[in-house]
Formats: C-alpha cells, structure tokens, sequence
C-alpha cells in the first residue's frame, strides 16, 4: 500500500513537473507597425519611445500655454538642442532624440509664434556665409545679416534616475525624472519649466535573477 | 472515332500556341529553369537543414565581416538567439581590442539590450525551470559580474569617444548588478565601476558626484584613492583570465566557479612617450587592482534558480533511489518466484522490476544541471590609475609583471584615446581573439533541440534576419590603429 501511494505521488510529481504546452506568446513574431504614441510589445523600466512622444506634447503644449514665452511682443528666438540637456541618469540614452522632437513639434504647433535658432547647426550656417560672402555662390532670396542670429531663450535639462532592488522578490524599480528649464540668455532667469516623470518597476524570471 | 479525331486537334492547336512562346523565348526558359533549379535546391536545404542557417547564407553573412571577427560572427549566426549575449559579449571584446569600435559598440548594444529585456512569462525561461530540461534552454543573459562587464566594456567606449554622460550610465547600471548579492557584505562592492563612474563625472567636471564615486569605490577598495584635481588621464589595464564555471553536486546541479591557475600576472606598468611643448616626454605609471571579477564571480551567494535546481536534483536522487531499490527487490522477488514455482511472486518480481526501470528512466529524464555557459575572454581582474600626463598624442605600452619580477608576456595593443580633455588608455594582458569555437558550456543538444523546435527555429530565423537587415557594421569599417 506504501509502495503504491510512493508510486502515485512520484507519478503525480513527474506530471506537475512536465513542461508546459507552447502557447501564443512563445511563437515568433513577424514584425508589426505600432503607435509610437503607445507602449510597444517590450517594455523595460528606463524612458521608451512612447515616453519621448508624451514628454515632448506635454512640454510643448506647457509652453504654449506659458505667457512669458508666446505673449512676447516678438517672436523669441529660441535654441533647443542637446547642449545643455544633461543625462545623469544610469540609462544610457540619445538625448538628441528628446531634444529634437521637442524642437521639431514646437516649430510647427507654435507657427511663428516662437523662431528657433539652428546653433547645433551653426557650422553649416557659417560656410554658407562664407560662401555668399566669398562670391562663391550668389546671395539668396532673403539677403544678408551682419551675423547669425542670436537667441532670447535657451533650453535646458537634466535626466535623473534612482534605482531600488527588492532581491527577496526580484523586483527592480526606476524612478526617473527628465526635467526641462527654458533659461532667459541675457538675465539668466529660468522663464519655464517643468518636469516628466518615469516610475516603473518590474521583476525578471527567476532564472535571471 | 471523330470526337476522337476532333479533341486531339484541339490539344495539337493548344500546345501548338504555347509551345512556341516557351522555345521563342530564351530569357523566360532560362528564368522557369532557374525558378526549379532554386525551388530544388532549397527543397534539398530545408531536407539537410531544416529552417537553416544554410551555408551560402551562412557564407554571405560571414564574408560582410571584418576578417579576424569572421569565426565568431560565425557562431553567432549559427548558435542563434539562445546564445546570442554570450556570442555578442565575446565579439564585443575582441573587436573592441582589435580597433573595430563600431563592431565593438553594436554587439554590445546588442547584448545589453537583450540583457535589459525583462522575460517574464517567457517559453524559455519556464522550459529552464521544467523537470525534464536543462536550466541552459533559457536565452544566456549570463551572471551578474558578466551583465556587469558587458556593461563596463560599453562605458569604456563611451569614454573612448568622449560621451561622459553615456559611460557614467554604463558604468553606474554595471553597479547596479553588483547589487543582487545574497549577503550585504558584498552588495555594491564592484569597486571598479564606481572609480569608473567617478571618473565619468570627473571629465564632465561634476565633481560633487565623482567625489561621490570615488568615495564608493574607496571604501569597497581603500586602495583606490580619488584621483588629483588634475588627472586627465585614466589608465586601465585587465589582467588574467576569466573565472571558470564548473558543475558541482551530486546531480551537477550546482553552480561553481574555479579560478584560472594559468595566468600569473598580477602587476602592470604603463611606459607613456609624448611630447610636452615639442620636448620629449616619458612616465611610467603603476595601476592598482581595483576589483578581482573572479571575487565578484564568486561572492554573490546563492542563485534563486539553484532552489528549483536543487529540487530537480532531489527528484532526480529519489527516482533513481527508489528505482535501484525496486529493481533489486523485483530481482529477489522474481528468482525466488521462480525457484519456488510461485508464479504470484515472480509476477510481482517482474512488476517490481518495471517500475524500478521506469522510475530509473524518470531519474535519468530529469535535468538538474547548473546553466556554467561563461564569458570565456573576459579578464581575471582590472587594474586602475589616474593620472595627470602633461603630454599630447601620447603613446603607451604595458609590462606585466608576478610579484614584482618580469614575465615574458607580450600582452596586447594599447588603446589611447583623448576625445576631449580626458584620455583613456586600455589594454590588456590576455588576448580576447581567438573565438573559434563555442563558447564553454554551451550545450550542443540544446541547440540541436531548438532547430527541432519549430517555434524556437522561427525565433533563429528572424534572429538570423535580423542580423543580416540591421546588422553590424560591414567589413568596409576598418580597424583604428593602435600602438603596442
């Protein structure tokens, strides 16, 4: 009778232990269009794509609606690049990507209410000076300025981040925090800022931790 | 008759129309004939090597590569998705001491991001924990100190081109495996990534949080002092060779790491040749060791996994246990059955006996090995000093030493790189090249179970697609020279 209740059990061990049947998420996946607005199908604790998207609509739409930046008598000349965005976070990452899109969505919401200045450019900007200058190629359609043109405002940043381990439980948790700060470049008062927050924590398989 | 007649000059008309066409045309013969020739040979492929990787593809991916990397881009190619980190990491290294930086920076970005992945609810990794398979069916993502080194060789080429901000990241993330140890005295103790991470925002001229680092990395290390206010050049230097991982247990499902006895080194001097206002300039400068990677290899306590491990190999020693037992039972019961012409007990003997055979087929079944896949050119330790070199374009070369006395080792080409006002030099004792074959502990049944797979050889494929579209940087990318 032992020996049979031994057996049963050894079998139903060996049954629970067997590996499970392949399901739908184990099957290889073609490749898909997703919204970059949305969380795509991998996902990590750090900024992603989607993150880029909403932080650079939040901040625009912010300044949009700041009076010191788009109820200016003239347009203000605005820099943003990467220059004086910072990443002191323990993600690596291309701040361009930020920065750009930033830059890019706010040129075309705020229709001339804000000129942004191209210094990240200026290189190229100064040899078609010289150019023009030299007589090498002619004057354009908009003539000549006596220099490039200088900026009012200047975005700033930094990307910051705190990590916690739970390592009873696996689990890795990322607090981070992009913050933007637009700087007055004759005053040096900040005009407008404002802040994204990131926090996301998840856990590895067992057999990663 | 006249049906007959009739249907049989229809067909005549039919071929008669098409017949033509197909001999009037050359190009469009020799396409059809091209189109069967290719659907053949692909039929006589997919026979010999299922979902592939064939052999011209095979050959076109690996011709793309830089020659001395071609044996291990191989490997990767072929191993697939399974392996793909560990194959990543061993590319990384090697291209990094080559001078292929391009090569070097997209395999590990490639690695890490495979390591940063979170696999939850993942077929692999469930397959790991599963009685009757090995815990190496899960995709390598390696131990801590190798996730941390993957990190670390990137910081390194982030400093090499200048990005501070980017290699404190790296550095700071390496840190951060360190810290999964099981007992605190160990967790965040990889000195080497906080002096980096120090130096990172020593470049950046943030020197509140250098302080910061170094101050971590001093108390894991004391030996490791902050630099000078003026250091502008870190110099790096790894030497020995990379921890082994062995089995251990009576079912070989313990993890176990053996440090290497065939590399001696344990001291390096940098000679440094420049100029300083057209006048000749020479130092000699003497890094420390600033962390062990066989320590931390060793030093992290126990794996989560070794209790699901430990639990395949009880299974593992009762089966067998208790099919020894029972053979041996059903044996007695069966010849003294028979000596006594009692054919119940022989009956029961018999019984006796297949249940012992199965449960010793249960036994066997079961795979509690320990997953011992390693980073194989990884270094024994990591040495470090940072100095201030008055001179510009400098030159470097390393001498190893055991215990203050010269050995005849030759060592590696140095990397210099001064992409700002910081300069990294790096090298390395032991050479990272060579990868031609698999690295230790792989399981080639695994792999040869996942070309059976049919899910897990359309992940290979799209692995293998993936690699070819987006792929490394072609052997049009030349290596940068380097001084020895």
């Amino acid at each position: 009778m032992a020996i049979s209740r031994g057996i049963a059990a050894l079998a139903c061990l060996a049954l629970l232990s067997a590996p499970s049947a392949a399901r739908k998420s184990d099957r290889a996946s073609a490749t898909v269009n997703i919204d970059p607005s949305s969380q795509g199908p991998v996902q990590g604790i750090g900024i992603g794509g989607d993150d880029v998207v909403k932080m650079a609509d939040q901040m625009m739409r912010d300044m949009l609606a700041t009076p010191q930046l788009s109820n200016l008598r003239a347009p203000p000349q605005i820099i943003i690049d990467a220059e004086y965005f910072t990443n002191q976070s323990s993600q690596r990452i291309n701040k361009d990507i930020i920065t750009d899109r930033l830059r890019t969505s706010l040129n075309r919401a705020s229709q001339g209410r804000f000129i942004f200045v191209a210094r990240n450019r200026a290189d190229m900007v100064a040899a078609e000076r010289d150019a023009k200058r030299a007589g090498a190629v002619d004057v354009g359609t908009t003539g000549l300025t006596r220099a490039q043109a200088g900026a009012d405002f200047r975005l700033s940043g930094n990307i910051a981040s705190t990590e916690e381990r739970n390592n009873r439980t696996g689990m890795v948790q990322r607090f981070t925090q992009i913050t933007f700060e637009m700087v007055d470049l004759e005053r040096g008062t900040i005009v407008w800022s404002n802040t994204y927050d990131i926090a996301r924590a998840s856990a590895d398989d067992v057999v990663y931790r | 008759m006249r049906n007959f007649m009739l249907g049989a000059a229809a067909a005549a008309l039919m071929l008669s129309s098409v017949a033509p066409a197909y001999a009037g045309d050359p190009a469009e013969k020799a396409a059809k004939e091209a189109a069967k020739a290719e659907q053949k040979r692909m039929k006589e492929l997919r026979r010999q090597y299922g979902d592939g990787p064939y052999p011209d593809e095979i050959a076109a991916y690996v011709a793309q590569r830089p020659e001395p990397l071609r044996p291990a881009y191989q490997l990767l190619y072929t191993e697939g998705e399974n392996v793909s980190v560990l194959n990543f990491e061993r590319i990384g290294l090697a291209a990094l001491q080559l001078g292929y930086y391009k090569d070097a920076e997209f395999a590990l970005d490639q690695a890490l991001s495979r390591i940063e992945a979170i696999y939850a609810k993942d077929a692999q990794a469930e397959k790991a924990r599963a009685l009757f398979h090995k815990e190496s069916n899960k995709d390598y993502k390696g131990e801590p100190y190798e996730r941390a080194m993957a990190y670390y060789y990137r910081g390194l080429l982030y400093l090499r081109a200048g990005d501070y901000e980017n290699a404190r990241a790296s550095f700071d993330t390496a840190e951060f495996q360190d810290t999964v140890s099981e007992d605190e005295t160990y967790q965040s103790d990889f000195a080497l990534m906080n002096y980096m991470s120090g130096w990172a925002s020593h470049c950046l001229g943030q020197d509140s949080r250098a302080k910061d680092a170094f101050a971590a990395a001093a108390k894991a290390n004391p030996k490791l002092a902050a630099p000078d206010a003026g250091a502008n050049t870190l110099f790096v230097a790894e030497l020995g060779l990379a921890p082994i991982k062995a089995k251990g247990g009576a079912q070989n499902q313990m993890l176990v790491f053996q440090a290497p006895t065939a590399a001696t080194e344990n001291e390096v001097v940098f000679s440094v040749a420049g100029q300083v206002r057209s006048k000749a300039y020479s130092g000699e400068f003497h890094p420390l060791l600033a962390s062990s990677v066989y320590e931390q290899a060793t030093t992290r306590g126990g794996r989560p996994i070794q209790g699901i491990l430990n639990g395949k190999a009880q299974f593992k020693s009762a089966t067998d246990t208790v099919g020894a037992v029972s053979t041996a039972v059903g044996a007695a019961l069966l010849e003294s059955g028979l000596g006594s012409n009692n054919s119940g007990m022989a009956n029961a003997g018999l019984a006796g006996m297949g249940f012992g055979l199965a449960m010793k087929l249960l036994s066997h079944a079961a795979k509690a090995d320990a997953d011992i896949r390693a980073w194989d050119n990884l270094p024994g330790a990591v040495y470090l000093a940072a100095a201030r070199v008055p001179a510009s374009s400098i030159k470097a070369a390393a001498a190893y030493r055991h215990d203050a006395a010269a050995l005849e080792l030759t060592g590696n080409p140095v990397m210099v790189a001064s992409p700002d006002k910081c300069t990294i030099v790096w090298t390395r004792s032991r050479s990272a090249l060579g990868i031609t074959n698999p690295a230790p502990g792989i399981d080639a049944g695994v792999l040869r179970a996942r070309a059976g797979n049919r899910i897990a050889a359309a992940k290979d494929k799209l692995f293998r697609t993936a690699l070819v579209s987006d792929g490394a940087p072609s052997i049009a990318a030349t290596p940068t020279a380097l001084a020895r």
